[in-house]
C-alpha cells in the first residue's frame, strides 16, 4: 500500500475512534491505549461477572418481589415475601442455627489456621511436608470427605467413637443426635477450610519485613510477645480478609450439610440456606426463596461493613 | 488501510498486537452469546439420573436403535443422583430448556401432573400396553383421567436379614412388632445394630415408613384429599415402633451414606435392614460373599393375624407438555419399556438392575428366572402386599418426615406427634 502524504494518513487515525475516544476522556494516546487494552484483558471475566453474577442478583430482586411457582408468569406481590420472613418461625429458627454456626466456625477456623501458620512460618523440609498435609482437606472434593466423615462419625463402629473409647474418653453419637449433629457439622467444616486459610495468613506472615521482628528480638521481645505485638497487628489486612471471607462462607453453609446430615436429625442443623433451597427446588416457592437469599445478601453485607469499619479504626500504619 | 508513517516499528508492532487483542476478546464474546444457539439444534432432548456404568448399554442400545429409523434425533443426558433430585429439573423447565422425556420419581410426579407439565399419554398408549400394565400401576400414574407417565419398574420394600445372625441368636424371622424389637434388640451388641432404618430426613425416609403406617391402619389424608388421617392410635403407634428403634440404641442414628443401599448390612454391623429389591443386586455386584447369609421376608404387621403391606416404588418415564414434538416424545417414551415385544421391559429388570415389570407378561415370560431367591419371594409373596408409593405435595411430604424425626431424635411423644403432623397437613390443604 503507498501513500504520499502524511497528512491524510493521521486523518483516519485522529479522526476515528481511537481520536474521538481520546478527545471524550481527555486521556492521550498512550494512556488511552492502556486502558484499551486493560479493557480488553478483563473483558472476559467482566462479561462472566454480568452474566452470571450480577444479573442473576438483579434477577433474584426482582423474584423476591413476586409469587412465582416455576409455572406461569410470577405475579408481583411487593414485599409480601419480605413480610413473611419475619413472621416464619422456619426462617428464624434457621437463621438461629446459621448465626451458631458461624460464632463456632469463623473463631475455630481463624484461631486454627493461624496456629499452623505460625508453626510453619520457617522454611524446612519437614514444614513443607506438613504444609501439604494440611492443605490437603482442601483440594479433597467436598462429597467425597462428607461421606468419609460419616463413616468415621458412625456412633457404633465408627474411627473416632472407637479412637475415643481407646483412650478411656466418653463416645458421642455424633451426627446421630440433635446434641452433638452441629458439633460434628462444624468440626468437618473446619478441617476442609483451616488449611486454605492457613496458606493466606502463612503468605501474610511472611510478607512482614524480617527487621521489625529482629528488632523487637533485639529489644529484648520474647516469642510470645513478638507474636502478639508484631506479628498479629502487622497482619491485621490479612486477618480481615480471611475474617470477612470465614464469615461469608459460614452463613452460607449448604454443601457439607446437605451431604452429611440433610439438615437431620430433626432439623439440628438445618441452615438458612438448606432452607432457602428447600423453599425453591422442592416446594417451588421461588419469591420466597429469592426474598430470603436477598434478606442473607442483606445481612451479610451489613456485617462486612462492620469489619471493614473495625479494621479500619485500628489501622496500623507500618 | 494506509500505514502510518509516522509510527515507529515498535508501536507498529504494538498497535496490532492491542487489536488483535481486541478482536480475539470480541470473538470470545460473541462466542459466548453464540453457544447456547449453536447447542439448542432440533433434538430430542432424554434425561435420566446417573445410573451405574454397566447400565448404560441399555440406553446406548435403545436410543440408538431409535436414531437408526427417525429423523428427530435423541440426546441423552444423565446428571448426578443428588442434582437429579434436587434442582436439575426445576431449573431445565425453569430456564425453557426442559428435556422433552425425563424419568421422574413417585415423589415429584403429582407437582408435575398437577401443575400441567405432563403430556397426557393416554392418547398414544396401545391397548395391548394398558391391558399388559398392572392396573395398581397405571392407576399411581393417572390423575383426573389423565395417564401422565410409562410406569416400567417396581421394588417393593421388605425385611431383610443376616441369616447366620439371626441362628447364631437363636432367632426365628420376626412376624410382628414386638418380636422386631425384641430381635433388634437382642442383635444388638456394641459392634453391630440390631437393625437399619432410614435416618436422612427425606422423601425416602417417608417410603420406607409408609408400610409401617399402613399396616398399623393409618394413613396420610383422607381419601378426598381434603383433610389430613393422622391423628389417630394407629399412626402414633407406627411412629412409636421408629421412635423405640432409634431411642433404645437398637437401629442406627445415623446413615453412612445412602440409606437406600447401607454398607453396614452386608459388613456384619447390622443384622436386619428395612429396604427395597435392589438390595439384591447391589448385594450381588458388591459383596457377592454375602449372598449365601441374605435373607429376605415380608416387613413384620403390627400384632399376629395383621394384613401384611408394604409400598413399592420405581420411577416412570414422562413427556414434557411443553415439547415441541409431542407424537415423537411420546413414542420413544412409550417404547423405552412398553414395545410389543418385552424383551426390553424384562431386561431391564432382569439383566440390568434387579426390579419387578409393571407388565403382567415379564413375569409370565421369565417364570424361570422368577423361581429363583430372592425373586420368587418379591414375585409371589411380597410384591401381592404392595401399594404403589403415593406422590404427595411436597408440604405433606415433609411433614411426614417432621413427625418421623421429633419421634426418633426429639423425644417428642407420638401422640404430640400425630397431632402436630394434622396441623400442618390441614393447614396446608387449606390453601390448596
Amino acid at each position: 500500500m503507498a501513500t504520499t502524504k502524511p497528512t491524510t494518513v493521521e486523518a483516519p487515525v485522529r479522526g476515528g475512534v481511537r481520536g474521538w475516544l481520546g478527545r471524550l476522556s481527555g486521556m492521550d494516546r498512550d494512556r488511552l491505549e492502556q486502558a484499551v487494552v486493560g479493557y480488553a484483558f478483563v473483558l472476559p471475566d467482566l462479561i462472566g461477572l454480568l452474566v452470571f453474577i450480577v444479573g442473576p442478583m438483579f434477577m433474584a430482586l426482582i423474584i423476591s418481589l413476586s409469587d412465582w411457582k416455576l409455572v406461569g408468569e410470577p405475579q408481583f406481590v411487593g414485599l409480601r415475601n419480605y413480610e413473611t420472613i419475619f413472621k416464619d418461625p422456619k426462617f428464624g429458627a434457621a437463621l438461629g442455627r446459621t448465626i451458631l454456626y458461624t460464632i463456632s466456625f469463623v473463631p475455630a477456623v481463624y484461631t486454627l489456621s493461624l496456629g499452623m501458620a505460625v508453626l510453619l512460618t520457617r522454611r524446612s523440609r519437614s514444614n513443607n511436608f506438613f504444609r501439604t498435609v494440611y492443605f490437603m482437606p482442601v483440594a479433597m472434593s467436598l462429597v467425597v470427605a462428607g461421606v468419609i466423615w460419616r463413616f468415621m462419625f458412625d456412633p457404633g463402629n465408627g474411627l473416632i467413637n472407637e479412637l475415643l473409647a481407646a483412650v478411656g474418653l466418653p463416645t458421642s453419637q455424633w451426627i446421630g443426635s440433635v446434641q452433638s449433629a452441629m458439633l460434628s457439622v462444624i468440626i468437618v467444616s473446619v478441617w476442609k477450610s483451616a488449611g486454605y486459610f492457613m496458606i493466606i495468613l502463612l503468605a501474610g506472615i511472611q510478607d512482614i519485613p524480617g527487621d521489625y521482628i529482629e528488632a523487637a528480638q533485639i529489644d529484648g521481645a520474647n516469642r510470645r510477645q513478638v507474636f502478639w505485638h508484631i506479628i498479629l497487628p502487622l497482619l491485621k489486612p490479612t486477618s480481615f480478609f480471611v475474617l470477612v471471607i470465614l464469615t461469608i462462607n459460614a452463613l452460607q453453609a449448604f454443601d457439607q450439610i446437605y451431604v452429611m446430615t440433610r439438615g437431620g436429625p430433626a432439623y439440628a442443623t438445618y441452615t438458612l440456606l438448606m432452607y432457602t433451597y428447600e423453599k425453591a427446588f422442592r416446594e417451588w416457592n421461588f419469591g420466597y426463596a429469592a426474598a430470603m437469599s436477598v434478606a442473607l445478601f442483606a445481612m451479610i453485607f451489613v456485617l462486612t461493613l462492620i469489619q471493614v469499619r473495625y479494621f479500619r479504626s485500628g489501622e496500623v500504619k507500618a | 488501510m494506509p500505514v502510518d508513517v509516522y509510527q515507529t516499528p515498535m508501536e507498529e508492532s504494538k498497535m496490532k498486537q492491542y487489536w488483535r487483542l481486541i478482536t480475539v476478546a470480541l470473538l470470545v464474546a460473541l462466542l459466548a452469546a453464540a453457544l447456547p444457539s449453536a447447542v439448542a439444534q432440533d433434538v430430542l432432548k432424554f434425561w435420566t439420573f446417573e445410573y451405574a456404568e454397566d447400565v448404560d448399554p441399555f440406553f446406548e442400545e435403545y436410543i440408538a436403535e431409535w436414531n437408526a429409523t427417525h429423523e428427530l434425533q435423541v440426546e441423552r443426558q444423565e446428571f448426578p443422583w443428588a442434582q437429579y433430585t434436587g434442582e436439575i429439573l426445576t431449573t431445565g423447565i425453569a430456564t425453557g430448556e426442559a428435556p422433552d422425556v425425563f424419568f421422574i420419581s413417585p415423589g415429584d410426579w403429582r407437582r408435575y401432573a398437577e401443575s400441567g407439565l405432563a403430556l397426557p399419554l393416554e392418547d398414544y398408549m396401545p391397548q395391548y400396553l394398558l391391558d399388559d400394565l398392572l392396573p395398581a400401576s397405571v392407576e399411581a400414574v393417572t390423575l383426573n383421567g389423565h395417564i401422565y407417565s410409562v410406569p416400567f419398574e417396581m421394588e417393593p420394600v421388605a425385611l431383610w436379614y443376616n441369616k447366620a445372625m439371626l441362628a447364631e441368636a437363636g432367632l426365628e424371622v420376626p412376624k410382628t412388632w414386638d418380636e422386631l424389637v425384641a430381635a433388634a434388640k437382642q442383635l444388638t451388641t456394641p459392634e453391630r445394630y440390631g437393625i437399619l432404618i432410614p435416618t436422612n430426613p427425606d422423601y425416602y425416609e417417608n417410603f420406607v415408613f409408609y408400610p409401617f403406617l399402613w399396616m398399623a391402619g393409618g394413613e396420610v389424608v383422607n381419601e378426598d384429599f381434603t383433610a389430613a388421617a393422622v391423628n389417630t392410635p394407629e399412626a402414633a403407634r407406627a411412629l412409636d415402633l421408629w421412635g423405640t428403634l432409634i431411642r433404645e440404641g437398637y437401629a442406627a442414628p445415623t446413615s453412612t451414606g445412602s440409606d437406600p443401599v447401607d454398607e453396614r448390612f452386608p459388613t456384619g454391623q447390622a443384622a436386619m435392614f428395612v429396604s427395597g429389591y435392589w438390595v439384591y443386586g447391589w448385594i450381588n455386584s458388591n459383596y457377592p460373599e454375602f449372598v449365601a447369609d441374605l435373607g429376605v421376608a415380608p416387613i413384620p404387621a403390627p400384632d399376629e393375624g395383621d394384613e401384611l403391606k408394604t409400598v413399592y416404588g420405581g420411577w416412570t418415564v414422562m413427556v414434557y407438555a411443553g415439547t415441541q414434538h409431542p407424537a415423537e416424545a411420546a413414542e420413544f417414551a412409550i417404547n423405552m419399556f412398553g414395545a410389543e415385544d418385552n424383551s426390553r421391559a424384562a431386561a431391564w429388570g432382569i439383566q440390568y438392575n434387579t426390579k419387578l415389570s409393571p407388565r403382567q407378561s415379564v413375569v409370565a415370560d421369565n417364570a424361570e428366572f422368577y423361581e429363583n431367591f430372592p425373586h420368587n419371594v418379591f414375585a409371589n409373596e411380597i410384591f401381592p402386599t404392595a401399594r404403589p408409593e403415593p406422590s404427595y405435595p411436597p408440604e405433606i411430604a415433609q411433614s411426614v418426615w417432621e413427625a418421623l424425626q421429633d419421634v426418633m431424635f426429639n423425644n417428642v411423644s407420638p401422640e404430640d406427634a400425630v397431632a402436630a403432623w394434622a396441623e400442618k397437613i390441614d393447614a396446608y390443604l387449606a390453601t390448596r
